[in-house]
């Protein structure tokens, strides 16, 4: 039994992982025809280097993840706070109300924004990804740092109280510290959230204005290139650093290495 | 050394009554014990004290001053919590300087008073240490280090000891005493462990059902129970149903004698007594006090002590502890005689 299970799981690896893996050695490919054997050459990534509306993209793909990491940590570790207190009045609707975000199709979620975003005259751009991307990654975050709340011993904020402590001294000085592996889990989940966003940064994208996956999507349109499957190996490694970091800390995936 | 006041306390919390109109004075220097089954309002009574919650009526004063609306980090006390909540992410000393930091006691100065505590609690040594990396005895000392630091002006503590297993829980309680003693502190103690709160304690108070039912020395409270909930709350009791008269008390046509002051003759009374203070004779040998036949249901050996289980003729259940100096003669079935003293038959409230 056991050989047969292993082989299945193979199998299923398999699945997962040979399309990328294939990407990644075409991108590791000196060929820009795709041809075989393989000769391994950092070619394509040195191209990247040159490409002036890559390198753009990828300053606007940082940009926006990292305002989007930063203001959806704080909004949705507060919100996770608020929804953790004992005295809070219709916490499950309240609750409940953060789920559905995540189950709206991005292209309604995107639809939805560029017809806001016009109307209100906010407009397309960088700012307007930023608030779509927050609005997209703050309920992960809630969902993320809620249960690390729910972890921490009970009373442990009374305490402080007890010993002189104000409400926001006892949240900054012991709450906080020891909430700090799932807030950075959820900041990386945030961060990665906002750098693998297509639908959404396509929608409120300008001609000019692009972010990576963008930038991607409209390059298989018009003409594919190897540098293409180097960028995407980039974008790749960056999302699977990025998870992987969140399951360490957030203590998923089969990491147990949380303390 | 200051006392504690609460005066017409209630609470509930949404439409479920918890406390209701509570009154009692925390002596000064004293340990005070409020000891009650779960949901009898005690734990919510500290956390008024304490400033976690709000009365819906009445007033908290501390010392003389009034307290209710202030909040639970300018009332100056200490607390020690049933899980211990020490903080993890710091050392044992960094727990006992957080208070001291929190009230201006900075510098050499505070960490001279934290290891006196320390010392004090008898853990000088453990300074470097993580609280998971103590025993749940050391983290109980931890916590009550770290409460007592401060100097507080009173003590709550909300059953610190129950986590703790028997041994460990009655070494404590010796601990415990002999640091409130030192300090003279106005400690008040929340418990559902009658035997903590008899020998802990110079003041007994008993809630039931957010209301405080009887309070005084525990000696005074557990001879004199003056309810049915008092008297089984806080140690054994046996429950005798009679009637009146001038004389006494009639059970099951037998007159029984008490020294309490009795209702008018002709209505039910409720008397209470304490199956240690009851004697067991196999002949109806002893004339004075108050004599009733009882058959012997079952015996319970305890090595030091024996439980005795009989049945009055009238069916009434009985417990009679007799410690084992001699080996009593009774025998399962065997009919005997139950006698004690008219001072140890109490009249209770049913």
């Amino acid at each position: 039994m056991r050989p047969l299970a292993r082989a299945w799981l193979a199998l299923v690896l398999a699945f997962l992982y040979v399309p990328v893996a294939v990407m990644v050695a075409m991108g590791l490919n000196a060929s820009p025809l795709y041809a075989l054997p393989l000769h391994f050459s950092l070619h394509w990534f040195a191209a990247l280097a040159g490409d002036d509306a890559i390198l753009l993209a990828t300053r606007n793909s940082l940009l926006v993840a990292l305002v989007t990491c930063v203001v959806a940590t704080a909004i949705g570790t507060l919100a996770a706070v608020a929804l953790a207190r004992p005295d809070l009045r219709g916490r499950g609707v309240l609750q409940a109300l953060l789920l559905p975000p995540i189950g709206i199709p991005w292209l309604i979620s995107g639809t939805a924004m560029l017809v806001f975003f016009s109307w209100t005259g906010i407009g397309r751009g960088l700012h307007s990804m930023m608030l779509g991307h927050v609005a997209l990654a703050t309920p992960y975050v809630v969902l993320v740092v809620g249960p690390g709340l729910k972890a921490l011993p009970p009373n442990l904020e009374d305490a402080a109280k007890s010993l002189g402590a104000t409400p926001a001294d006892a949240f900054r000085s012991v709450t906080l510290p020891l909430l700090l592996p799932s807030v950075v889990a959820a900041a990386l989940f945030a961060f990665a959230v906002s750098l693998d966003q297509f639908v959404i940064s396509y929608f409120l994208a300008t001609p000019g204005v692009t972010t990576l996956p963008v930038l991607i999507y409209g390059a298989i349109r018009s003409g594919f290139t190897p540098e293409i499957n180097a960028v995407s190996t980039a974008l790749l490694a960056a999302s699977v650093v990025l998870l992987l970091g969140f399951a360490r800390l957030a203590g998923v995936g089969g990491f147990l290495g949380r303390r | 050394m200051v006392g504690v006041d609460v005066a017409g306390v209630s609470k509930g919390f949404g439409a479920v009554p918890v406390l209701d109109d509570v009154s009692a004075a925390f002596a000064p220097g004293m340990l005070t014990s409020l000891l009650g089954p779960s949901g009898s309002g005690k734990t919510t009574l500290l956390r008024i004290i304490a400033g976690f919650e709000t009365p819906d009526r009445g007033s908290v004063r501390i010392g003389g001053e009034t307290v209710t609306d202030t909040p639970v980090w300018r009332r100056q006390i200490g607390m020690v919590f049933q899980s211990y909540a020490l903080f993890p992410h710091m050392t044992v000393l960094q727990n006992v300087l957080f208070g001291l930091h929190r009230r201006g006691v900075r510098g050499t100065d505070a960490i001279a008073r934290a290891r006196a505590t320390l010392d004090l609690v008898r853990l000088g040594g453990f300074e470097a240490r993580r609280p998971a990396q103590l025993s749940g005895g050391q983290q109980q000392r931890v916590a009550l280090a770290r409460a007592i630091v401060t100097g507080p002006r009173v003590l709550l503590l909300d059953e610190p000891l129950s986590a703790l297993d028997r041994r460990l829980r009655q070494e404590m309680q010796v601990e415990l005493r002999r640091i409130q003693r030192t300090l003279n502190l106005t400690t008040i103690f929340v418990t559902h462990d009658q035997e903590e709160a008899l020998t802990l304690s110079d003041t007994v108070a008993i809630l039931d059902h957010g209301r405080i039912v009887q309070s005084g020395a525990p000696a005074e409270v557990y001879e004199r129970p003056r309810s049915r909930f008092a008297a089984s709350f806080l140690g054994d009791a046996n429950f005798l149903a009679g009637t009146a008269t001038a004389d006494g008390v009639v059970v099951s046509g037998r007159l029984l004698r008490t020294a309490d002051p009795l209702p008018s003759p002709g209505s039910a009374v409720t008397l209470a007594v304490r199956p240690e203070k009851i004697g067991l004779d196999t002949a109806d040998s002893a004339a004075d006090g108050n004599t009733l036949p009882a058959i012997v249901q079952q015996i319970i050996y305890a090595g030091a002590a024996s439980t005795f289980l009989l049945a009055a003729e009238d069916g009434t259940l009985l417990r009679v502890f007799a410690q084992n100096r001699d080996v009593p003669a009774a025998a399962l079935g065997q009919r005997v005689v139950l006698h004690w003293a008219p001072a140890h038959s109490v009249v209770v409230a049913a």
